[in-house]
Formats: structure tokens, C-alpha cells, sequence
């Protein structure tokens, strides 16, 4: 091949060099003695010209961001420390082989922030048993948001198709928001308080709340996607004026009497349910946790009796429907949740009537910002990848409550938008961000590291 | 007034830093000398994979943007624009005849550890899914064992030699790696053996072990199963090489790893053997002794683990994005993002082979758009249009027979499959010529006889372009840039060979002249500066250097 003789050709090899190649054509490779005399890297351009040095207008560019480069590293100086650690050490995996690598325990940290609340921070404890169950301790801690801790045990398939549980969890809640019932916007002004059963006025009050909660529940599968849940729950509520300091305590927004389950109530809960799920990854190219595909058809119907009023029927839907748009992955999602009461609003405790508003029924509102005795909403999410690990998306919320069943309406429904940001492992959700808005103004923040689309038991809910 | 700031400050870096390069009269050089002895053994470098990604994705790419850095042609190159042999590079293809028997046997010496069983483990970390186990053989020589991943078979073995053998030819330093077929009862557990747990904690490696190692491997029907051995490299590993700046105990080490053209000059025969997988960790340097002085030691420097090439990392990890996009990709994602994902990617088309054994190697890529796992080894990030040029010059130089023989060497077990690479790899390697000779006038092999200039046009020999639609321009000036002589234009031949004469040359003793050699083809015009001049001892003319346009 004639170039490559020709460069051949052009090639001065060291003296030493020469001789070493001639007598050893396959190759030794070179010795230091082969070498001796050449020039040190560095010095074999052959150049005579000096070169090419930095421009002084280059100079001074590098002694202006001198300042902004020097608070950089300041500030990354944490982040890269930590990572330093980790890595030098093997911090991560000497977690992992001590709780999770071929160990029965396992422990995991939790974060959750929602806007309005803050943030709350927590950790699980969980022991797996060998053909035993499945021992978990749950505890979590956020200001003014959620203190709770937890216990459950689960015995996981159980001939294959059949997993049961025990569950305790005592949560305190000490700056929870009651705006009245109904759907209305949120007054200005303050005035003289309203009646929360008949006002038509939503005003913002604090209270605290504690829970302590003990449930059975059992879950099994019938055949492929479908399965059937039960359970039963006794648990016993206090409710309670927050400080002034607060914000206004809900006896001082409310006529006290029109508060049901103020200051406290017990109750018993039983419920049965079917669902039916197909949802997942269209293939296995994407994250096992990444639903682009199927439906979820969930329903669930169950008696609550408390101490302070007659029994009375909840009921549920959640409908699910995933669309695979293009690879990518790219899909669009429709969702619905619905949730009713039968009892009437004097005589079920406003804690126990379903609410819309925070990071996962109608996101763009805060926390439980919306209650009466039936919540709906529905959804309409297109997601897309951005990467491997990270995929975002668009939403748009629309729900609203209503007085009864027969009030259904689409008049008044209440619109809330965002976008979201998930990070995602092959077999993971590591967690999600979401900024949400609503037509009725305001931004919400939330992050936490449940997917949206989880529908969990009433039984099992934290909150 | 918040606007002035960075446009004075980008003003200010953009001032004019033009070079005007003369050569000394003197041959090129072909070898540096980077073996000076280092007594001590330079600190063990400990690869902190976190800290590396992170900084290479984000916090360095930020920093160094706010150093304002000059962007520079790669060093370590010689007066004609070639990397000298060192303890980096050995000019091997092309430089040397290299028969494809010489190719397959690539870095051997030691040799196959096949027919010396039965191989004793050692050491093997956890079983996850990538198994390894450090052996040694019936000599004593110590390999490093691993096997294709379940469901993959064929596919990271051959990988690993097809690319270890490719890369020695174009020039690099690689270990001895070999495809082997053993029974799973040759392999015998030594008395000290051990496995390491994640997080480093070492416990005894039982026979319950290596019946579960075994049972992840796939057998082949006559019970055997295919494995790649890789020697254990001589001397002291001292941890792979850092991509920017230099070992600082090293002092042989004197050019900026980002600036080294060997380094720069990986991407374009990366992007041919799509070997994605590259980071600080899959580079190792060994202290080592000189062969003939004992007590002299020095730092040579290796490439390892290409398992991952070929496709196999896109394959293997199921993601069709590798070798298209960084693994964290910000321009990729914040354009997705704002665009709703609504652009279509190149990678969305990419589907696996059926082929056994071959990985998601596309024939048809295109070399600009190909990206290596992650950003993080900085000097394929500046490799610029010559360092492509350089890469894509020696690695064009492999022949079909050359291709073939090395694919041929790792036995896979359908021949569609060995087809399938042969093809691939001339597909890609013409895209890269393709690319390259047009980012850079592809002119090289510049002799100058009498007054006769003659060269390669790399385009036309490699049948990449026309030569009806080729004229060459040669201008001639002094040292001091003043004109010599009239322009004289030519056309090319379809050989790709030219050959102009007489030219003008400089009448004064030493004649140093400066040729422009301009190409000019449908949208294309570059020139190279060939500077030519008397040798002092004969008199007769010779090429002292050459600057790319």
C-alpha cells in the first residue's frame, strides 16, 4: 500500500531504535537504552517559532472569573467531598453488604417534600425472614408536616398468590390545613367564623391531628393482572386547635360545633376491593419502573363506623390508561380517581371526607385543600425521556368536590397544571420532582419518591 | 452593565492567538524518550468513579469553561504531524508491514493459557452480573478470567479480543487477551482463594461459590464455555492515567494527558469500534522494569476492558442511546426536554442483531455524531478535526484481510455473525475516512524530489472522492513569507498520487520553503503548509514539517 510505504520512508527512527527494529521485527518494544538521546516528550514538534501562547486579552478573561470559579469550587466542595468519601471508602457498598447485599435487613432512607409543609425526612428499617415474613419499621419526621412512625409485617406469597398483613402506625400531623367544605375559592378577608357544614366560603385554619392506627389487610391474586384486596382498620383520632402563631386555629376560622370529630373519634374500617393491572414498561429496553404501557381498573367499597355517628359507606374507582406513543419512550397517560362518602356532612368527621390537592390528586393545589363527601378528578399526562435515568413530564389536572353524587357537575372544576421530572434506575424510581400551578394561582413544589400513578389501599396510606 | 461583563470577558478571550510555525532543519522525530528511569514507584492513582463522573459531566466542564482555556492543536506530535513511539503509542500499522497472522496474535508473548489447565482461582469479586475471577494457569501465569454475560453469548469475549487486537495494530499498548474454552471442572479452587464483597470485605471463596458462578455462565453443548483470559500486564499497576494534566510523579510524564495526541487522536478509531466504555478505570499504568537494565523502571501505559465495544454496551445494558449520547447528556436533555421530546433521535431507529454473539454495531453511523458512555475523559472531548484526521489516517490503513483475519480469530460460532463485523467495520471505517478527509485537507505523504512535490490525497486513495472534481494550488514563500515564484495549479490523479514540479523553492543555501498545497473539490477549499528545505549534509530537498490549515 503506497502511503503507508511512503510514511515509512519519512520516518527517522534513533539510531538505537533503528537496530532494535531490524533485528526484532515482531516487536519487544523499546528499551530505555533503545531510546537514549531522543528527544523528552514535549520537544519533538521541531518547531523553531516559540509556539502559540495565550492571548492577553485571554489573561485578563481568566483573572475575571477568577472570583466566580474560586465560589464554584466553594460550593461544590460538599457535594464533591461526600462523593470523595464514598467513593474512597466504599461507603454505599459497605451499606449494601451490610443491609441489603445477601442480608436479611435492609435499611433506606425517605424524603418527601410537599410546598406548604416542608420537608420530611425518615428511615426504614426492614428484616426479611427466610420463608417468613417480611418485618418493616417506619419512621419519619418534618416540622410542621408529619412525625409518624410505623410497623407492619407481611407475609408475601403465600401459595404463590396470597400476601397478608399487619399494620401500626401512630402519626403526628401538627400543622394541617381545613379549609371548609366544598369546592369554593378561598376568601380574602378574615371575618367571624363560618359555619364549615354550610358555609359556602373557604377560609385557611390550622389544626393538629394524631392517629393511631392499627390494620389487617390481606391481598391476593386471582388470575394474571387481577386480584382482590380486604382489609379492616381500627383506629383512634385526636384533633386540636394548632397555635395562633400558626395561622388562624380552626376553632377560630369555624363554628367548633360544625367541625365533626373535633376534638376526637375512634373508628372501625372494613373494606374489599378488585383491581385489575396490566401497567408497566412497553419493553424491557426501559426502566422496570417506568409505566408506559396498560390500565389500571381499581374499586374498592367499605364500611366506617365511628363513635361519634352513624356508620356510613366509602367507595372508590381509580381507572388508569397508558398510551406507548413512540419509542423514546414517549406516552400519554389518562387517569381518574373518584372517592364518595354516603354519610352525610354532619355526620362524618371532616378528617374522614375525601380530599383533592397536593403532589398526587389534583397537583397545582396544596394538600387536602379541597373536601366534601365526593372527590373526582381526572388526568391527562404525556411523559417523555430525556435520558436513560431521567424522563419529565406535562400535566393537567382537572377535578373538583362535590356536596353529594347527585350534584356532578363539570361547572366550577378546578384546573391544575405542571410539569415533572422522575429519575429512574433500570430497576428503580430513585424519586420525583413536580412544580405545579393551578388557575387559581400559586406554585407548588413537591418531591418525594412515589410514582403518581401508585394507587395503595386506604388501609396502608401514611396520610 | 450586567450585559458588558461577559462580553468584555468573551471579547477578551477571543483575542487573536494565531501561530506562524517554522521548522527546524532536521528529520522528524520518530521516537521520544519517556523512559528515563523513576526509582520510586509513582503513587497507585485510586479510581473514584462517582467523583470522576461527576466531575467530567458537570463540575469541571463549568470550571474549566471559567479558566477560559485556549483551544490548542494536540501536542506530542512531530514535525509532520505524527506521534513519535513512546511509552503510549508504538507506530505500528502502516509504519511496518503488520501481516493479519501478526495482528491475531497482536500483544501475545506469553501466550494462550488454553492448553495449560487446569487454571487455579484465586480471586473473583461478587457475583453480580460481570463475573471475573483471577487465575492462574498450569505455568504459573496469572490471566484475569471473564465470561460472556448470561444471554449475551459470544458477544463481550469477542468483543474484548476483536478490539484489544484492532488497537494494538493502530498503536496502543493493550494487554495479552485471549478467547478460551474450558470445562467448568478445570477450574479448581486455590487454597487462599477469596472473594470480595461490595465494599471490599474479602471472604473465603467456597466450591457453593463456584457452582453458582458457573450456573450464571452459558454452557456450550459439548459442555465447555467460552471465556476471555487476560494476561496480567508485568510490573506494578499504579492505577489508570488521569485525563487532564499529568502524573505529577511521574517525570516522564510532561505533556497534558488532555493535550496528547495519542489520547485526542483515540476518538475517531473508538468511534470505529464503538468502544464507548471509556474512563479513568478502563486505563491502567504499570511501573515496570526496562528489559535490559533491571534497576531501571519507568510508567508504560495501557488501554484494557473493551468488552463493551462493538454495540455490547448498548446491547448488554439495553439502551439503544449508548455511543449516541453521554450517559448524562445536558444539551441532549435540556433540548428533549424543551423540545417535549417531540424530535426525532438517531437512536430510536437502533435495533439489536439477531446475530449471535454481535452487539448493536451500527455499519451505517455517522463518525461526528458518536459519543463515548460519558464526557468525562477529557481529551476525547478536544479532539478537534486533526486529531480525527491522524486517528482516521492509521486506522484507515487496516485492510479487509486484516479485518477479517481478527474477527475470524475469536471463533464465533455463526459465520453470519463474523460477516456481519467484517462488514461493519469496512462500513464504519469508511465513514470515518469519509468524514475526516473532509474536515482537513487529506493530503500526507509529502516527498519532495529536485524540485518535484508529491503526495497522497487520502480522499482519493481510499476512493472516498473524485478526482475529476480535485484541482491542487501550490504557492511557494520564503521563511520570511514572502511569495516565491508563481502559483501553479494541477489537477489530481484517480490513484489519488500527485505529483507537481517543478516548484519554486527559496534560492538561498538552505532553501527553506514554504509550499501551500490548496485542494479545492465542490464545497471544499484547505490548504497544508509543506515546509521544505536543503539537508545540510547532502544538499538534497526534504519535507522538515507540515502545518494543516
Amino acid at each position: 500500500m503506497r502511503p503507508i510505504a511512503v510514511v515509512a520512508a519519512t520516518v527517522v527512527f534513533a539510531a538505537r531504535a533503528r537496530s532494535a527494529r531490524a533485528e526484532e521485527p515482531t516487536e519487544d518494544g523499546l528499551t530505555a537504552a533503545d531510546v537514549a538521546g531522543a528527544p523528552r516528550p514535549g520537544d519533538e514538534s521541531g518547531r523553531v517559532d516559540g509556539g502559540t501562547q495565550d492571548a492577553s486579552g485571554r489573561e485578563a478573561a481568566r483573572t475575571l472569573l477568577w472570583l466566580p470559579r474560586a465560589f464554584w469550587e466553594l460550593a461544590m466542595a460538599p457535594v464533591r467531598g461526600t462523593m470523595y468519601l464514598n467513593d474512597r471508602y466504599d461507603l454505599l457498598a459497605r451499606y449494601e453488604r451490610n443491609f441489603l447485599f445477601g442480608s436479611y435487613l435492609s435499611l433506606s432512607p425517605f424524603l418527601r417534600l410537599e410546598s406548604g409543609y416542608g420537608l420530611t425526612i425518615g428511615g426504614q428499617v426492614t428484616a426479611y425472614f427466610q420463608d417468613g415474613p417480611e418485618v418493616r419499621l417506619f419512621g419519619g419526621g418534618g416540622g410542621n408536616f408529619q412525625n409518624f412512625i410505623s410497623a407492619s409485617v407481611r407475609w408475601r406469597n403465600l401459595g404463590d398468590r396470597l400476601t397478608l398483613g399487619v399494620d401500626g402506625i401512630y402519626e403526628q400531623r401538627p400543622e394541617d390545613r381545613f379549609f371548609g367544605l366544598g369546592n369554593d375559592p378561598e376568601e380574602i378577608e378574615r371575618g367571624a367564623p363560618l359555619n364549615a357544614l354550610t358555609s359556602p366560603i373557604a377560609r385557611e385554619s390550622f389544626y393538629r391531628r394524631r392517629t393511631e392506627r392499627v390494620a389487617v389487610m390481606a391481598d391476593m391474586r386471582v388470575d394474571g393482572h387481577l386480584r382482590v384486596r380486604g382489609g379492616a382498620s381500627f383506629a383512634d383520632v385526636m384533633i386540636a386547635p394548632t397555635n395562633e402563631g400558626i395561622g388562624p386555629p380552626i376553632t377560630v376560622a369555624f363554628i367548633p360545633s360544625t367541625l365533626i370529630g373535633l376534638p376526637g373519634y375512634r373508628y372501625g374500617y372494613g373494606q374489599l376491593g378488585v383491581l385489575w393491572d396490566s401497567r408497566g414498561p412497553t419493553n424491557g429496553w426501559q426502566p422496570a419502573q417506568l409505566i408506559t404501557s396498560g390500565a389500571l381498573i381499581s374499586a374498592y367499597a367499605g364500611l366506617q363506623d365511628t363513635d361519634i355517628g352513624p356508620a356510613f359507606w366509602r367507595y372508590g374507582l381509580d381507572l388508569q390508561y397508558f398510551i406507548p406513543l413512540a419509542i423514546g419512550p414517549r406516552s400519554l397517560s389518562l387517569r381518574f380517581h373518584g372517592e364518595g362518602v354516603t354519610g352525610d356532612r354532619d355526620e362524618v368527621p371532616f378528617t374522614e371526607l375525601p380530599s383533592l390537592g397536593g403532589a398526587t390528586y389534583l397537583r397545582g393545589y396544596i394538600v387536602e385543600r379541597f373536601r366534601d363527601r365526593v372527590a373526582a378528578v381526572a388526568t391527562a399526562e404525556y411523559q417523555w425521556d430525556l435520558s436513560r435515568n431521567f424522563y419529565a413530564s406535562v400535566f393537567g389536572d382537572v377535578g373538583r368536590v362535590y356536596p353529594g353524587l347527585d350534584d356532578l357537575t363539570l361547572e366550577g372544576v378546578r384546573f391544575g397544571f405542571g410539569v415533572a421530572l422522575e429519575m429512574h434506575s433500570h430497576n428503580a424510581l430513585y424519586g420525583r420532582i413536580s412544580l405545579a400551578s393551578s388557575i387559581d394561582g400559586g406554585a407548588f413544589v413537591n418531591f418525594y419518591f412515589d410514582p403518581v400513578y401508585a394507587v395503595q389501599s386506604r388501609l396502608e396510606r401514611i396520610r | 452593565m450586567k450585559l458588558l461583563v461577559p462580553i468584555a470577558v468573551g471579547l477578551l478571550a477571543c483575542t487573536s492567538e494565531r501561530p506562524v510555525p517554522r521548522f527546524a532543519n532536521t528529520g522528524p522525530v520518530a521516537v521520544v524518550d519517556d523512559r528515563h528511569d523513576v526509582p520510586h514507584k509513582p503513587e497507585k492513582r485510586y479510581y473514584l468513579s462517582d467523583l470522576y463522573q461527576f466531575d467530567g459531566t458537570f463540575h469541571r466542564r463549568i470550571t474549566r469553561t471559567l479558566e477560559v482555556p485556549r483551544p490548542q492543536r494536540a501536542h506530542g506530535v512531530n514535525a509532520l504531524d505524527e506521534v513519535p513511539d513512546s511509552t503510549w503509542f508504538t507506530n505500528r500499522i502502516g509504519v511496518r508491514a503488520v501481516s493479519p497472522e501478526e495482528l491475531v496474535v497482536g500483544p501475545g508473548r506469553v501466550g494462550n493459557p488454553q492448553d495449560h489447565r487446569p487454571w487455579r482461582i484465586h480471586k473473583s469479586k461478587a457475583m453480580g452480573e460481570a463475573i471475573g475471577l483471577q487465575v492462574t494457569d498450569a505455568r504459573g501465569e496469572k490471566y484475569l478470567l471473564k465470561f460472556d454475560r448470561h444471554g449475551f453469548p459470544e458477544m463481550e469475549t469477542s468483543a474484548h479480543v476483536i478490539v484489544n487486537r484492532l488497537l494494538w495494530g493502530f498503536g496502543y499498548n493493550v494487554p495479552e487477551d485471549y478467547i478460551v474454552r474450558i470445562r467448568t471442572d478445570e477450574l479448581v479452587l486455590a487454597e487462599d482463594a477469596v472473594i470480595t464483597e461490595p465494599g471490599g470485605k474479602e471472604r473465603r471463596f467456597t466450591l457453593e461459590d463456584l457452582a453458582t458462578l458457573v450456573a450464571n455462565i452459558d454452557t456450550e453443548p459439548d459442555g465447555t464455555v467460552r471465556g476471555m483470559a487476560s494476561r496480567m500486564l508485568d510490573g506494578a499497576p499504579i492505577g489508570g492515567h488521569p485525563g487532564e494534566g499529568v502524573r505529577d510523579d511521574d517525570p516522564n510524564d510532561r505533556i497534558p494527558h488532555e493535550l496528547r495526541r495519542d489520547l485526542r487522536g483515540a476518538r475517531p478509531v473508538f468511534a470505529w469500534l464503538d468502544h464507548v466504555d471509556i474512563a479513568e478505570d478502563n486505563t491502567l499504568d504499570e511501573w515496570i522494569e526496562d528489559r535490559d537494565q533491571p534497576r531501571h523502571h519507568y510508567v508504560q501505559h495501557y488501554w484494557l476492558d473493551f468488552g463493551r465495544s462493538l454495540g455490547a454496551m448498548a446491547a448488554i445494558q439495553r439502551d439503544p442511546r449508548r455511543g449516541l449520547e453521554y450517559r448524562v447528556d445536558f444539551p441532549e436533555m435540556i433540548g428533549s426536554f424543551m423540545l417535549l421530546g417531540l424530535r426525532p433521535r438517531a437512536w430510536e431507529q437502533r435495533e439489536q442483531s439477531p446475530l449471535r454473539g454481535v452487539g448493536m454495531y451500527d455499519p451505517n453511523f455517522d463518525p461526528a455524531a458518536w459519543k463515548p458512555h460519558t464526557p468525562s475523559y477529557l481529551p476525547l472531548r478536544l479532539a478537534d478535526r486533526l486529531d480525527w484526521y491522524w486517528g482516521a489516517k492509521i486506522l484507515m490503513r487496516y485492510t479487509p484481510d486484516q479485518l477479517r483475519a481478527v474477527v475470524e480469530s475469536v471463533g464465533m460460532s455463526d459465520p453470519r455473525s463474523t460477516e456481519f463485523l467484517v462488514g461493519a467495520l469496512v462500513s464504519r471505517q469508511r465513514r470515518i475516512g469519509g468524514y475526516a478527509f473532509t474536515q482537513v485537507n487529506p493530503l500526507d505523504d509529502f516527498t519532495i524530489d529536485g524540485a518535484h512535490l508529491c503526495f497522497d490525497d487520502l480522499l482519493l486513495v481510499y476512493g472516498l472522492g473524485r478526482a475529476a472534481t480535485t484541482r491542487y494550488t501550490i504557492r511557494a514563500r520564503d521563511r520570511a513569507g514572502h511569495p516565491v515564484g508563481p502559483a501553479r495549479t494541477f489537477s489530481a490523479q484517480p490513484s489519488g498520487r500527485a505529483c507537481a514540479g517543478p516548484v519554486p523553492l527559496a534560492l538561498d543555501a538552505e532553501g527553506y520553503t514554504i509550499l501551500e498545497v490548496a485542494t479545492t473539490r465542490p464545497h471544499f477549499h484547505r490548504a497544508t503548509e509543506v515546509h521544505v528545505a536543503r539537508d545540510p549534509a547532502t544538499h538534497a530537498w526534504r519535507v522538515i514539517g507540515i502545518w494543516r490549515e
